[in-house]
C-alpha cells in the first residue's frame, strides 16, 4: 500500500520561501491562507550563532488527531496516507484547527475579498476560484497536491519522480530541499534519505506519526 | 483542482519564456488556461536557473501581470506641482497625444543640445532596457548622460571595475562544481543575491553537500551566513584591510603563491622603475621583464623567455627596478592581521587562520583533467559584490578581495573563481556570437564586448567633462552618482556645465525610492521640465515627477530576444551548457499597454531617425550583406528579433522556432569555460596606469577646483577608511546599512501580495535589526518602535528586531517605505534606509564613483508597535 511522504533537507534549505509562494500559486490561495510556511529562529550566542529555518506543512499524520476529533467525518485519512478534507461535509466547527498540534489548519471564510479590497477580485483570483474552489466556512490545509498525484498516476507517471505528478512545493524548490515519494517502498528516495540521513519527525512525542520527515 | 470539478477549457497551453523579476532571466514555463496565465514554473530542462525550481519572486509573477493598479493607458500629469508626496492628478490620454508631445519636446531639445537629455533605466531588464534601449537612445539621440537609478550609485559599481580588469566579466562566482573552500565578503551568492540567484542556489546547495567549506565575512549572519561553516562578523567598509592582511599572511608569512600563474598570467614580473612606472623597451614601448635564466631584461612577450623573475631588484639602464610582484608583496607588510583586526574588529588570530586555510586549500600545483584537457586545479574562491563594495573605497576593496584568488592562481580554472562566460567560440551551426578576451595594451586582457559604454581596459584618456556625470573626466567609472550628491550644483558650476537636464526618459527605474537624501534628489527632478516614464504601476518616481506616464508591458506580455544574451552577465558558467532563451508574451498585452521597444521605434521614426536606428542594429547584431536592414526599412521590434535570431542561429531558427522551443542550448567547450588557461593575456596586480591617469585627471580637475580622494589613484592596492570610520562624535555609535533580501529585487517586488505576506511573516525583512546585547545595553527590546538619526540629521522610524547574529556596532534593514497610491500593498511598510544618507560627489569612490552606503547613526525608542 502506497504511503505518500515527504523529506525536507534542512541542510539544503536556504529559507527562500519558494515553497510557500509556489504553493500559494498552485492553489491560488487567498489572503492569510498558507498551506506551508517557514518557521525562523536563531540559537547560540554571538558570534557562534545558528539560524534555523523549518519549512512546515500538514504532516499527513498516520495517527491524525484532526481525524479523531472531526465530528462530521469530513476529515479522514485516505489509503495512500493523505489526510483529506471533504469540503461538502465540513461544517466549519474548527475543532480540528484547535486540535492539530502542528497548527497547520485554517478556517477559510471569505471568498469575496481578494488581495485588493478596493478593486475587487483580479482576473487571476477569479479563475483561481474556478480551478481550485475553496468553500467558505470550511477548513483548508495542504493536500499533498492530490490532484496532481491522482492525475499523474492515471497517466502512468511516478509522483516524486515525474514533475507533473509531484506536489508544487517539491518542484518549486530551487535547491531540491524537498523530496516526495512512497514511504512504504524501502527503495524510494524518501525512504533511503530517512534511513541514511537519520530522518526525524516533528514532535514525535505527540504520537501522530507524521508522513513528513526532516534531515539535517 | 478537485477531481469532480473539471471545467472544459478552450485554451490550455504551456509557454516557454523567461522570468523578469530580477536580472537572472531564468528560463520558465508559464501555464495559460482560457487566456489567463495561471502558474509559472522553472524550466527543468535548462541550466539557466535552478533546473525546475523558481524563487518566490518568480512564483508570484502572475500577480505582476494581474495587478489591478497596472497602467493601462498613457497618463498625463495635470498638476504642475512636483514633489515627493504630490498628487499628479493624472489625465488619461491617447498614445497619439503622448507620442506627439514626446516627439515635439525631443525635436526641440535635439535641435538645442541633446546632452540636455538624461536617460535612466532599471536593472531589471538590464539587457533589453540597459544594454539595449539606454545605449541605443544615447547613441541615436546624442547624449551620454545616463543612469541606472540607484544601481549606478551603489550596487557592484566598484566591483565591476575590478572584475572587468581581472576577469573580463561583469561578475564572478565560485566554480561550485569543484570548489572546496569559498569566502564570501558581503555577498549572498547562492542564497539571496539577485545575480543568477537560482542557478547559484542550485549549485551552492550541491557544493555544500559535497563538502565545500563556506566562510562568510559579513556584518550580519543572514542568508549565506546561515549556511556557512563559519560566520565572521565585520565592521562595514573594512573588508579591504582584512583581505590585504590575508594576502600579507599568505605571501609574507607563509610564503605561498602560484609562481607560474603570477609569472605568465599577471603583470607581476613587469619591471617597475623608481618612478613607479613600467620600464619599457625604448623602441616598441612594451613593458620589460627580467629573464631569470639569462639574467637580462626582455620584453614581456619575448618568446625566448624560459623563466621570469618575480622578486628582488635588478638594474636596467642604470635604474633600480623591481618586478611589480615584489612591490605588491612588500606593500602588503603594513597590513598585519593586527592592523586589520583593529579596523575591522575581526580577531587577528582568525585572519591568520582563514588565510592559512585558504592558501592550503588552493592546492597550488595540482591539476585536474576535464574532457581530456589537463588544467590547473585551484579549488578556492574569494568573492564579493555589493556588500563590501558599496563604500568610498569600492574599487580597492574589490581588488584586494579578488587578488586573493590571483595570488593562488584560482581564476577561471576548475574550482576557483570564474566569471560569467566571456569567451564563446561561436554557435556551432553558424559561428556567430563569437566573443572573447585577448591580449591588449601592455599585454593585459581586453574584452571584446562589455555592458556599458566603455571597455574596462584600456582606460580611456580623461577629458574635460562634457557630460553631467563627469565620466569624461573619470574614465574608470561607468555610472555617475552626481544626480543624488549633495554638492552637485557646485560641481556643475565648477565644470561650467553649459546646459541643464531638460528632458528625462526613464524606463522602469524607481530612483526616488532608492535615492540617498530623497528630498535633495527631488529638487533635481523638480527642475527637469519634461519627464517621461515607462512603468507597470504608478510608483513614487512616476507620481512625484513624471509628466507623461506610459503603460509598459510586463514580462509576461513582452517579446524580447535580448534578455537571452547573457554573455559575461548571467549565463551558466563552468562547463554548464550555453543557453539562449527568449522572452515571449504568454498573453497579449491588455488594454493599451505597449512594450518599450515598440514605442521607441515609433518615436524614433517620428524623429526621422529610422536610418540611424537600422544602422545601429546592423552594427550591434553584426548583420552582413543581404541580411542587413535597408536604411528606410520599417522593421518592427519583433521582426528585428527574427532577423537577429536567424543571423545568430541559422535560417531555420526563426522567432517562431524560438517561440515554440523557448531557447537554444548547446554544449560549452573547455576553451570557453576555462578560457584563461588557453589565452595569452595577463591581469594587473599592480595598477601601473594609475600614475599617469592621476596626473591627467588632476591637470583638468585642479584647474576647475574639482576635488576627489586622489590618494586612491595609486598602483598598489590599499585600504582607505571611509567617511563613517572617521566620525568622531561618539553619540553616533552605530553603523547603519542596508542589504538585499531573497524575497525582493530591491523594493520593486514589494507590491506583490504573496511576497508581501512572506515579508510580513519573516522576522527581519520589514524590520530593523540590531545586535541583541547592544540593544539590551540601550534598553531596547523586540518590537520597539525606534528612530534612527544619522550624522546628517536625517531620521527614519521602524520596528526593531533583535538578533544575536549581527555585529554589535551595526544596525541594518532592507530598504522599503513605499508611499505611492499606485502601490497600496507596499505602502507604509518597512522604512526607507536611503533617507538617512547624504554624500558629496567629492567623497565618493574617486575611481568608480560609488557612494558610501553605510552611515553613522544613533538610535532611540519612540514607542511600541
Amino acid at each position: 500500500m502506497v504511503r505518500w511522504g515527504m523529506v525536507i533537507d534542512l541542510k539544503r534549505c536556504i529559507g527562500c520561501y519558494s515553497c510557500m509562494v509556489g504553493c500559494k500559486q498552485e492553489h491560488f490561495l487567498p489572503p492569510n491562507i498558507f498551506w506551508t510556511r517557514l518557521l525562523i529562529s536563531e540559537t547560540g550566542e554571538y558570534p557562534q550563532v545558528t539560524n534555523h529555518v523549518y519549512p512546515v506543512l500538514c504532516n499527513h499524520c498516520k495517527e491524525a488527531i484532526c481525524v479523531k476529533v472531526c465530528p462530521s467525518g469530513s476529515t479522514d485519512q485516505r489509503d495512500d496516507g493523505i489526510v483529506n478534507i471533504d469540503y461538502d461535509k465540513c461544517v466549519g466547527c474548527g475543532y480540528c484547527v484547535v486540535a492539530c498540534p502542528y497548527q497547520q489548519r485554517t478556517i477559510y471564510n471569505d471568498s469575496k475579498t481578494g488581495y485588493f479590497s478596493a478593486q475587487g477580485l483580479t482576473e487571476l483570483e477569479v479563475i483561481g476560484q474556478k480551478l481550485y474552489p475553496l468553500k467558505p466556512g470550511t477548513v483548508v490545509k495542504c493536500d499533498f497536491c492530490k490532484e496532481k498525484i491522482e492525475e499523474g498516476i492515471r497517466k502512468g507517471l511516478n509522483p516524486g519522480v515525474d514533475r507533473e505528478a509531484t506536489p508544487a512545493c517539491i518542484n518549486n524548490c530551487p535547491v531540491k530541499a524537498r523530496v516526495f515519494g512512497n514511504l512504504s517502498d524501502p527503495n524510494s528516495k524518501v525512504s533511503i534519505l530517512i534511513r541514511q540521513r537519520k530522518g526525524f519527525q516533528l514532535h514525535p512525542e505527540f504520537g501522530t506519526d507524521p508522513s513528513v520527515y526532516y534531515i539535517d | 483542482m478537485p477531481a469532480k470539478q473539471k471545467p472544459e477549457f478552450y485554451d490550455d497551453a504551456w509557454i516557454p519564456t523567461q522570468c523578469g523579476r530580477c536580472f537572472s532571466n531564468c528560463s520558465i514555463r508559464v501555464h495559460r488556461i482560457d487566456g489567463v496565465a495561471v502558474r509559472i514554473e522553472g524550466n527543468p530542462d535548462s541550466w539557466m536557473g535552478s533546473q525546475g525550481g523558481l524563487c518566490a519572486k518568480g512564483a508570484s509573477g502572475t500577480q505582476v501581470l494581474y495587478d489591478p493598479n497596472r497602467l493601462n493607458v498613457p497618463l498625463r500629469r495635470t498638476n504642475p506641482e512636483k514633489g515627493l508626496y504630490v498628487d499628479p492628478k493624472w489625465k488619461e490620454i491617447s498614445w497619439e497625444e503622448a507620442l506627439d508631445e514626446m516627439t515635439d519636446k525631443l525635436k526641440r531639445v535635439l535641435d538645442d543640445d541633446p546632452r540636455k537629455i538624461l536617460l535612466q533605466s532599471t536593472t531589471m531588464r538590464a539587457l533589453t532596457g540597459g544594454l539595449g534601449w539606454r545605449r541605443l537612445m544615447g547613441d541615436l539621440l546624442g547624449t551620454r548622460n545616463m543612469t541606472a537609478g540607484n544601481a549606478g550609485t551603489e550596487c557592484g559599481n566598484g566591483s565591476h571595475v575590478a572584475r572587468g580588469l581581472l576577469y573580463g566579466s561583469w561578475d564572478i562566482v565560485p566554480d561550485y562544481k569543484y570548489c572546496n573552500y569559498a569566502i564570501f565578503w558581503g555577498v549572498n551568492g547562492g542564497h539571496a543575491t539577485g545575480h543568477a540567484s537560482m542557478a547559484l542556489a542550485r549549485l551552492a546547495a550541491d557544493a555544500m553537500e559535497r563538502g565545500m567549506k563556506l566562510v562568510v565575512i559579513d556584518p550580519v549572519c543572514h542568508f549565506s551566513g546561515s549556511k556557512a561553516v563559519e560566520w565572521i562578523p565585520i565592521l562595514p567598509g573594512t573588508d579591504g584591510a582584512v583581505a590585504l592582511a590575508m594576502a600579507n599572511v599568505i605571501l609574507n608569512e607563509l610564503g605561498i603563491w602560484d609562481a607560474i600563474y603570477l609569472k605568465t598570467k599577471t603583470n607581476g614580473p613587469y619591471l617597475v622603475g623608481p618612478d613607479g612606472k613600467y620600464v619599457r623597451d625604448p623602441i616598441d614601448k612594451k613593458p620589460l621583464v627580467w629573464d631569470a635564466v639569462e639574467l637580462k631584461a626582455k620584453v614581456y612577450d619575448d618568446a625566448s623567455i624560459i623563466d621570469y623573475t618575480l622578486e628582488g631588484s635588478v638594474q636596467v639602464n642604470g635604474l633600480d627596478c623591481r618586478p611589480s610582484f615584489q612591490l605588491f608583496k612588500e606593500n602588503l607588510k603594513k597590513y598585519t592581521p593586527e592592523m586589520a583586526s583593529k579596523v575591522s574588529t575581526i580577531p587577528a588570530e582568525t585572519i591568520r587562520r582563514i588565510a592559512t586555510e585558504f592558501a592550503k586549500a588552493a592546492q597550488i600545483g595540482s591539476t585536474i583533467t576535464i574532457e581530456g584537457h589537463q588544467l590547473p586545479f585551484r579549488p578556492v574562491a574569494s568573492t564579493t559584490c555589493r556588500g563590501s563594495g558599496a563604500h568610498e573605497n569600492a574599487v580597492h576593496t574589490a581588488m584586494g578581495i579578488l587578488l586573493l584568488n590571483h595570488i593562488l592562481g584560482a581564476a577561471d580554472v576548475p574550482g576557483g573563481t570564474v566569471g560569467y562566460p566571456t569567451t564563446c567560440l561561436g554557435y556551432p551551426g553558424t559561428g556567430k556570437l563569437k566573443l572573447g578576451l585577448e591580449k591588449g595594451l601592455d599585454g593585459l586582457l581586453t574584452v571584446s564586448r562589455w555592458m556599458l559604454t566603455h571597455l574596462p581596459w584600456p582606460v580611456k584618456d580623461p577629458k574635460f567633462p562634457g557630460d553631467a556625470g563627469l565620466l569624461d573626466l573619470f574614465p574608470l567609472g561607468s555610472m555617475s552618482s552626481i544626480w543624488v550628491t549633495s554638492d552637485r550644483e557646485e560641481i556643475w558650476d565648477k565644470i561650467r556645465l553649459p546646459y541643464k537636464i531638460e528632458v528625462m526618459l526613464n524606463y522602469g527605474s524607481n530612483s526616488v525610492i532608492s535615492a540617498p537624501n530623497p528630498e535633495w534628489y527631488a529638487e533635481f527632478l523638480k527642475k527637469i521640465p519634461f519627464i517621461v516614464s515607462w512603468d507597470l504601476v504608478p510608483n513614487e518616481f512616476a507620481e512625484g515627477f513624471a509628466d507623461l506616464l506610459l503603460p509598459d508591458t510586463s514580462y509576461l506580455e513582452t517579446f524580447t530576444w535580448m534578455e537571452g544574451t547573457g554573455f559575461f552577465f548571467n549565463y551558466p558558467f563552468g562547463m554548464e551548457p550555453w543557453t539562449f532563451h527568449i522572452t515571449q508574451p504568454v498573453v497579449k498585452p491588455a488594454h493599451e499597454r505597449r512594450f518599450l521597444m515598440d514605442v521607441t521605434f515609433d518615436l524614433l521614426d517620428r524623429l526621422g531617425k529610422r536610418k540611424e536606428l537600422n544602422e545601429y542594429w546592423n552594427r550591434h547584431i553584426g548583420l552582413e550583406g543581404a541580411d542587413q536592414l535597408e536604411p528606410t526599412e520599417k522593421i518592427t521590434w519583433e521582426q528585428l528579433g527574427d532577423r537577429a535570431l536567424k543571423h545568430y542561429f541559422g535560417q531555420d531558427h526563426s522567432v517562431e522556432w524560438f517561440k515554440k522551443h523557448g531557447g537554444m542550448i548547446w554544449p560549452k567547450k573547455i576553451q570557453e569555460a576555462y578560457w584563461r588557461h588557453f589565452t595569452d593575456a595577463r591581469i594587473p596586480i599592480y595598477l601601473e596606469f594609475m600614475i599617469d591617469l592621476k596626473k591627467k585627471i588632476r591637470a583638468i580637475a585642479d584647474e576647475s577646483g574639482i576635488k576627489a580622494n586622489w590618494d586612491q589613484y595609486t598602483p598598489l592596492i590599499e585600504w582607505f577608511p571611509c567617511s563613517p570610520h572617521l566620525v568622531s562624535d561618539s553619540k553616533y555609535d552605530l553603523y547603519c546599512f542596508t542589504y538585499r533580501d531573497i524575497l525582493h529585487s530591491n523594493s520593486s517586488t514589494m507590491e506583490q501580495p504573496w511576497l508581501d505576506e512572506a515579508t510580513q511573516m519573516n522576522p527581519y525583512t520589514y524590520n530593523i535589526s540590531m545586535n541583541f546585547h547592544t540593544a539590551k545595553q540601550k534598553g531596547l527590546k523586540d518590537k520597539d518602535l525606534i528612530e534612527i538619526e544619522s550624522i546628517h540629521g536625517h531620521k527614519i522610524r521602524g520596528r526593531l528586531k533583535l538578533r544575536k547574529g549581527q555585529h554589535p556596532q551595526t544596525i541594518a534593514l532592507v530598504s522599503a517605505g513605499h508611499w505611492a497610491k499606485g502601490q497600496p500593498i507596499a505602502a507604509n511598510k518597512g522604512a526607507n534606509f536611503y533617507a538617512l544618507l547624504e554624500s558629496k560627489f567629492e567623497d565618493c569612490d574617486p575611481l568608480a564613483f560609488t557612494m558610501e552606503m553605510s552611515v553613522r547613526v544613533k538610535v532611540k525608542k519612540v514607542g511600541r508597535r
